[in-house]
């Protein structure tokens, strides 16, 4: 899936547009607010779903190379979380569902789910 | 004495300050021998041990037993009503307030705010007079305190940043050691960051890049989440990528349980930062050819290598 189905089919709203907003291909999800936990997998071209949103997730995602993060339940990221997204050119976007109705929804984009 | 009342009511006093105030002794702080009249010694001989002196008080010794203590006050009145020939005992007080010489010289701070006197007697379980002690050796005593509980502190700073010889191979690329400071969730990363950008400068692969990322990322955490402190260095060699972190303590009491999947010890609000998973060491573990972790109260040690060859064949 692309960032433009995410933002077509997810209530949600951009706050940074990353590098490869345009390109990306997502391929994976995950999902959580325990840093290591993301860190377990080694899945490429991944989008972080999270209610974290301090620097430390974008150091993460920077890390996996994944491709952005998607704050739920209408969290906003704290200014320093942005600013470094703008910096290492991440896809940051915030919606107001939470995080069960979030992952069924990129499930069922990734075609993951019925 | 107003210095010491400062000391005493500034709510944010630093540690090192709060820790000298509760073990410097007043033994420690206080002026051993001093300057003595007895009762039956004149008001004159008191007056030229101030005056020679600079003292504004005296303690009066019958014996070893403290009788009481004669001021500047006494002498004056002595001057006004009296005659200098008087003996001291017609002047001192009695009612005199102590100090032990084992007390924390946080009682004798306390002693200054409460009481309007310059200087208090000291006695030893024996209550015989073994000093006496004013505001200025309080905070001389502190002062001397704080300085040496600093030193100490720098000196380990110091031998955590000083490279040790037996970590640097004569073969290594790039060596970078790095300080990471107890709970600095600002900063925490940073070094990570800059890790990564020396190997994708040194057009390292990506899937190597990751593996030392992630091993780098979960011991700087560590670092700043567990532990008092440390060091992080880095190391490039032509085969491999060497980790290592070193930290001022508090150690890992069970090493056993430290690497078991899903154990932690972070506390709810480390846990609202993102941590405490229990999958860092884990982690670091997996991504690792070699994975080397000791601990003591001291402090705790892990070292880990990560081979540059080809990774199929490497890792597990
Ligand atoms: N440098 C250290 N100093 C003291 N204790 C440590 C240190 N590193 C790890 N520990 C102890 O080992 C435990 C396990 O560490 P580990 O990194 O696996 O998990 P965690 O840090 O608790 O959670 P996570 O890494 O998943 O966020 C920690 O909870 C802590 O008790
Ligand atoms: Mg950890």
């Amino acid at each position: 899936m692309t960032f433009k189905e995410i933002v077509e089919h997810i209530s949600c709203e951009i706050i940074n547009k990353g590098n490869d907003f345009d390109t990306a291909v997502i391929e994976n999800v995950s999902a959580g607010d325990m840093m290591s936990e993301v860190l377990v997998g080694d899945e490429d071209n991944r989008i972080l779903v999270t209610a974290l949103t301090t620097d430390q997730v974008v150091r993460t995602a920077d890390i996996v190379e994944a491709r952005g993060v998607i704050l739920i339940n209408g969290k906003r990221p704290q200014t320093s979380m942005k600013t470094l997204a703008e910096e290492s050119g991440l896809t940051l976007i915030s919606t107001k569902n939470n995080m069960f109705t979030t992952c069924i929804e990129l499930g069922k984009l990734l075609g993951k789910c019925k | 004495m107003g210095s010491v009342n400062n000391l005493l009511f500034v709510n944010d006093s630093h540690e090192v300050i709060l820790e000298s105030i509760y073990t410097v002794r007043v033994k420690e702080a206080m002026n051993a021998n001093p300057m003595r009249v007895a009762p039956d010694d004149t008001m004159r001989t008191a007056k030229n041990i101030m005056k020679e002196n600079g003292l504004s008080g005296l303690p009066v010794v019958d014996g070893n037993r403290l009788a009481g203590i004669l001021s500047l006050y006494d002498i004056m009145a002595c001057y006004d009503n009296g005659s200098m020939d008087d003996k001291v005992s017609k002047y001192m007080s009695r009612d005199v307030i102590l100090l032990e010489e084992d007390m924390p010289i946080s009682f004798a701070i306390n002693y200054f705010n409460k009481f309007k006197f310059r200087r208090f007697p000291v006695i030893n379980k024996n209550k015989e007079l073994t000093g006496m002690i004013t505001a200025r050796d309080l905070t001389a005593a502190m002062l001397n305190n704080i300085n040496k509980q600093l030193q100490k502190y720098d000196k380990l700073n110091m031998r955590l940043s000083d490279p040790d010889p037996a970590d640097i191979r004569s073969d290594t690329v790039i060596y970078r050691q790095f300080i990471v400071h107890k709970y600095d969730f600002e900063n925490a990363g940073k070094v990570t960051s800059e890790i990564k950008k020396i190997l994708k400068d040194r057009g390292i692969k990506q899937s190597i890049i990751r593996r030392v990322s992630i091993a780098a990322y979960e011991l700087e955490i560590n670092l700043v989440v567990h532990s008092d402190g440390g060091v992080l260095i880095f190391q490039l060699l032509p085969d491999a990528i060497m980790i290592k972190t070193q930290d001022k303590g508090p150690g890992i009491p069970d090493l056993e349980k430290a690497l078991t999947d899903g154990f932690s010890t972070a506390s709810e609000w480390i846990r609202s930062q993102g941590f405490g998973a229990g999958m860092g060491l884990p982690n670091v573990k997996r991504v690792s050819n070699d994975f080397q972790i000791s601990s003591d109260v001291t402090g705790t040690e892990v070292k880990i290598k990560i081979n540059l060859g080809n990774e199929e064949d490497e890792s597990k």
